[in-house]
């Protein structure tokens, strides 16, 4: 859940928790209050309906103490006793009551002081009534406890109740004068008695209702308790008129009590609207908390979200993002360290990059460098494990990268590295031998030069790397041969020519002189010498001749030359002279549009006729030669066939081989392993002089048993 | 074996030690209260004279009854007299002093000054002398004065009973109003005192005042008579006083025959049961209640201290007053505060 979702929960589970708590709590409050309150209205109002009511009591008591001391009514009753009724009396009675606390008096006189066995033959005959519409039942059953002192009672009588005041008067003589003042108790007194209009006030006399300030005498006795202990009170229980009332009873008289209702409505209604206003501010507070909650997040919430995306895009890369620093100071203070942190991770990013970017051409350049070296190196490192290797070796030997690292030396190039040049491996890297170098031919192929350096330590203690550099010297070697064999036939070849140039005319001498002298013999005897020395400096001429094409310097362009059909002619005459003495099969394989190359067709045929007659003297009885050839272009030292760049020749046959120690001498001058009279052994020099001459190149290939291959390459004219 | 007979020798000594040590201090101490005298002393001879036939007294005497049983005492009980005054109450100290020649005497006087005489011929006589409720002089016997001999005065603050009771009727009534005060006799302290501090409780309440003050000479009829003429001659009257049992009852009477329930407010001097039922009826408004049964207790107690013990006993003990109204009627606390209605 995000934080602004988990934040709001939280402030409306709150908000809730202390609604409900506040509810719980005003409600207790508002509970205790109301009682207080309403305990203290029915209080004020059970005392002043109390105090009025005895108020009207002494009101009575205090007018029958006036009648009682009036010097007036006195002197009126005992004048005038018949006339009580009379206008004078009842304005008598006014001035000395002064008060509204009797609605009527009775006075009855008594001539016999045992008064209570009067009958009262007329009820209203002698009653003086001080409002007219109040008119004493017929038949009232009057107080006859008479005292000279006033007496008051409550009665009841015909569901209406009275406060009624006794008093014995002395009249003249043995007369006496019982008086009888009567209030009657009805709704308009018990309203007077009351502060507020709404409470309402009932007399019970012995629990049953005689009085009430309502106009209907509703009675809520049954639910009283019976007034065991006044003053009682009771809140909160008692429902009359589908109203709740706040009861307080209390004992006024023996047998008689005075109820007080209070309403409790507006206790109710107070508390009903406390709690309607505290649930709508609690409603309020939620929907303020809600929206306090978006203004949160806007200003809090929405930051932190700025600040999250800020960091995913960090995250992803973009360190150009920032924040902005225009929202309140925390995220100010935050943004400002976000942006700072962002931008001094770029300015190191970018520093780093240029670093990597550095560190990575160092690399590159180092490794081209290294790859660039014409040798084929290794980086042997502990345990003579192949660390590194560079691209000319795994070229040079068709290996890869990963098949290389991590090998031992000799396990990927076992034929160079023995035993012997394991353990000096191992000594150099130990630091106890400086360097070796040598060189190793693998069996049939290249020779290589082998060196080992120990790699500079960069660290104390540590077990040295090697550089192994393995070097491919079998072109410069062969090269040094050429070389070699050049400047030694050049040699060969000046002497020759200088020798056969000096011997030519003595020989021309020679012959000529000897030919004459056979022409002139006659004698065999003599002839047969004379030819046979004819026939040895014909010969010397002719060894002659060739070490003057030995040495021949200048060249025959010819640019139109058909090797093909030269080749094939010098053939079919070599055949035909051997057909007889050996079983030999030829093959030309030759390409018609062969491009042209220079050198004379002589000197082609002279080539062909000398290495063809070599295959020939090479086979014993049978054979073959074959001859080839192709074209092709040294691309920096990649062989591309069908080329125009190079035409080579190449004459195989099936001879008995050149034994391998005399190969690095068959093109010097008179060497030759045939017997006296078949070869002079300047054959092959005479070939290696012509195609030398013309800028090529003469290669042989030859096995004991399998026979010899030789390949010429001439370039091309074009 | 040797190992396993010592163990048990330890462990029967131990034993030994704790029953003994137990034994010892049942012996020493014994189970019974430490306030009990053992059977074996001289029993005290203790004579209670009550004052008037009433509750008040009743309650007296059995608080001293039980205090005499539990302490193996002897009490003796004078005869109550309908007329509670100096002279009868003179002649019937003598007449059972000499009979019962007590150790001790326990007397409520009926006069403060009248009976100081009487009293002190008792007390030379090898009497010692214990007022409650009502005492010689001015109550105050650690003063040196004529009426300074008996041991103690047993006896609630009847000043400060008057004082609680204006101090209630200023809240009832507002704080103002006339008041009437009935009451027996000027010569008996209690009495007086009550009526002096009633006075010093309204003196907060200017608008509080006392119209009247009646004696009725410890005769209930003329307390009803005083209480009548009192409620005609005063018509705003808001509230009357009786200061004792014989006050009280003549003013409840007054207020029930003439029908002026609750048009004054009655205050009560005693915890009659009577007077309790007034509260209820609507008669009373307050009646303050002493704590008798605390002093003949008391009184009993303070005797056997003095005179068994040999221990200083106060001058003065001072047992508590409670008002009874209308709120704490009910209360469980107030039904121990009512009087006796008869002799236990």
């Amino acid at each position: 859940m995000r934080l602004f979702s988990r934040t709001l929960i939280l402030f409306l589970g709150v908000i809730v928790i202390q609604s409900l708590l506040t509810f719980l709590l005003i409600d207790n409050v508002i509970s205790t209050v109301n009682q207080k309150d309403a305990q203290d209205e029915l209080y004020f109002e059970a005392t002043t309906v109390d105090v009025r009511f005895h108020q009207a009591k002494r009101d009575m008591w205090n007018g029958l103490v006036r009648i009682k001391r009036s010097v007036l009514i006195r002197e009126f009753l005992s004048t005038h006793p018949d006339a009580v009724m009379s206008i004078d009396f009842r304005k008598i009675l006014r001035e000395v009551l002064d008060s509204e606390s009797i609605d009527w008096l009775r006075f009855r006189k008594y001539n016999n002081t045992n008064i209570t066995q009067t009958e009262v033959s007329n009820l209203n005959r002698d009653i003086i009534a001080f409002d007219a519409t109040i008119i004493p039942p017929h038949d009232f059953t009057f107080n006859t406890n008479y005292q000279r002192w006033p007496i008051l009672r409550v009665t009841s009588q015909q569901g209406k109740s009275y406060l009624e005041g006794t008093l014995l008067l002395p009249g003249k003589g043995s007369e006496v004068w019982a008086i009888h003042a009567i209030r009657h108790l009805n709704s308009n007194f018990f309203r007077t008695l009351t502060e507020t209009p709404t409470t309402r006030v009932q007399l019970y006399v012995n629990n049953t209702i005689q009085g009430s300030s309502s106009a209907h005498a509703d009675s809520i006795v049954d639910n009283l308790p019976k007034f065991e202990s006044p003053p009682q009170y009771s809140l909160y229980k008692h429902r009359l008129d589908s109203k709740q009332w706040n009861i307080d009873y209390k004992r006024v008289a023996p047998e008689i009590t005075l109820v007080t209702l209070v309403p409790n409505d507006k206790y109710i209604k107070r508390k009903e609207l406390v709690l309607s206003n505290l649930i709508w501010v609690s409603t309020l507070s939620a929907l303020v908390a809600i929206i306090l909650g978006l203004v949160f997040s806007r200003h809090i919430t929405m930051p932190v979200r700025k600040v999250l995306h800020a960091i995913n895009e960090v995250e992803s890369g973009k360190l150009e993002t920032s924040l902005e620093t225009n929202s309140i100071y925390e995220f100010t203070e935050l943004s400002r360290g976000f942006n700072s942190m962002t931008a001094t991770l770029k300015t190191d990013r970018d520093e780093m990059r240029s670093y990597v970017e550095k560190i990575t051409e160092l690399k590159e350049y180092n490794e081209t460098i290294i790859d660039s070296i014409g040798s084929s190196l290794l980086i042997v490192g502990r345990g003579n494990i192949i660390e590194d290797a560079n691209d000319r070796l795994l070229r040079q030997f068709s290996l890869e990268a990963e098949s290389v690292k991590g090998a031992l030396v000799n396990t990927c190039f076992p034929l160079i590295f023995d035993s012997e040049l394991m353990d000096k491996l191992t000594r150099i890297r130990h630091g106890k031998l400086q360097e070796v170098s040598e060189k190793k031919i693998r069996e049939g192929e290249n020779i290589f030069e082998i060196k080992i350096q120990p790699l500079q330590k960069r660290k104390k203690n540590s077990e040295r790397q090697a550089v192994v550099s393995i070097d491919d010297i079998s072109k410069e070697q062969e090269l040094e041969e050429k070389i070699y064999q050049a400047e030694k036939l050049s040699s060969i070849s000046i002497l020759s020519a200088g020798v056969a140039h000096e011997m030519n005319n003595p020989l021309t001498s020679i012959l000529s002189n000897v030919q004459l002298l056979i022409d002139e013999a006659e004698d065999n005897d003599l002839k047969e010498p004379l030819q046979w020395i004819e026939q040895e400096t014909q010969r010397m001429r002719r060894i002659i001749k060739d070490l003057l094409d030995f040495s021949a310097e200048e060249r025959d362009f010819q640019k139109t030359i058909r090797d093909k059909d030269i080749i094939e002619k010098t053939i079919q005459l070599l055949s035909f002279s051997t057909k007889k003495k050996k079983d030999i099969r030829y093959s030309i394989d030759i390409p018609d549009n062969l491009p042209s190359i220079y050198i004379s067709s002589d000197e082609l045929k002279q080539v062909t006729f000398n290495l063809v007659i070599n295959s020939i003297q090479a086979m014993e009885t049978s054979g073959e030669i074959n001859i080839s050839a192709r074209t092709y272009t040294d691309n920096d030292g990649q062989i591309i066939d069908g080329g125009d760049e190079y035409v080579e020749l190449v004459f195989q046959d099936t001879g008995k081989g050149i034994d391998e120690s005399h190969l690095k001498r068959i093109y010097d001058p008179f060497f030759t392993t045939k017997h006296s009279g078949i070869g002079t052994g300047i054959g092959l020099s005479v070939v290696y002089g012509i195609i030398n001459k013309y800028q090529g190149t003469v290669s042989v290939d030859s096995r004991i048993g399998k026979g010899t291959t030789f390949s010429i390459v001439l370039p091309t004219y074009s | 074996m040797l190992k396993s007979g010592f163990r048990k020798g330890i462990l029967f000594t131990v034993v030994l030690f704790v029953l003994g040590g137990a034994a010892a201090f049942f012996f020493f101490t014994g189970t019974d209260s430490p306030d009990l005298p053992r059977e074996s002393n001289p029993q005290l001879e203790i004579l209670f004279m009550p004052g008037r036939d009433n509750p008040l007294y009743y309650s007296i005497y059995e608080g001293a009854q039980n205090a005499s049983q539990e302490r193996n005492i002897n009490l003796s009980l004078a005869p109550f007299h309908d007329s509670w005054n100096s002279r009868s109450q003179t002649e019937q100290l003598v007449e059972y002093v000499n009979q019962t020649n007590p150790d001790c005497l326990i007397i409520s006087p009926a006069s403060s000054t009248e009976l100081i005489k009487p009293l002190k011929t008792v007390f030379k006589a090898g009497t010692e002398v214990i007022t409650v409720n009502t005492p010689l002089g001015d109550g105050n016997y650690s003063k040196e004065s004529e009426w300074a001999f008996p041991i103690t005065h047993i006896g609630s603050d009847n000043t400060l009973g008057g004082r609680k009771v204006a101090y209630y009727l200023s809240q009832i009534t507002n704080k103002k109003g006339h008041i009437s005060i009935s009451t027996s006799k000027p010569d008996i302290s209690a009495f007086e005192s009550r009526v002096h501090g009633f006075y010093s409780g309204i003196s907060g309440f200017p608008s509080m005042r006392v119209v009247s003050i009646d004696y009725n000479y410890l005769n209930r009829k003329q307390a009803f008579q005083q209480t009548i003429s009192a409620l005609q001659t005063y018509p705003s009257l808001s509230a009357i006083f009786g200061t004792d049992i014989v006050s009280s009852k003549g003013i409840n009477e007054a207020i029930k025959s003439t029908g002026m329930t609750g048009v004054s407010k009655v205050l009560l001097w005693g915890a009659l049961p009577q007077f309790v039922e007034s509260i209820e009826t609507g008669l009373a408004d307050v009646v303050v209640a002493q704590k008798p049964y605390e002093m003949g207790y008391e009184a009993v107690k303070s005797a056997y201290t003095y005179l068994y013990e040999k221990n200083p006993v106060p001058k003065r003990i001072v047992t508590g007053i409670t008002l009874i109204t209308p709120d704490n009627l009910h209360d469980p606390s107030i039904k121990q505060c009512i009087y006796r209605e008869s002799m236990p």
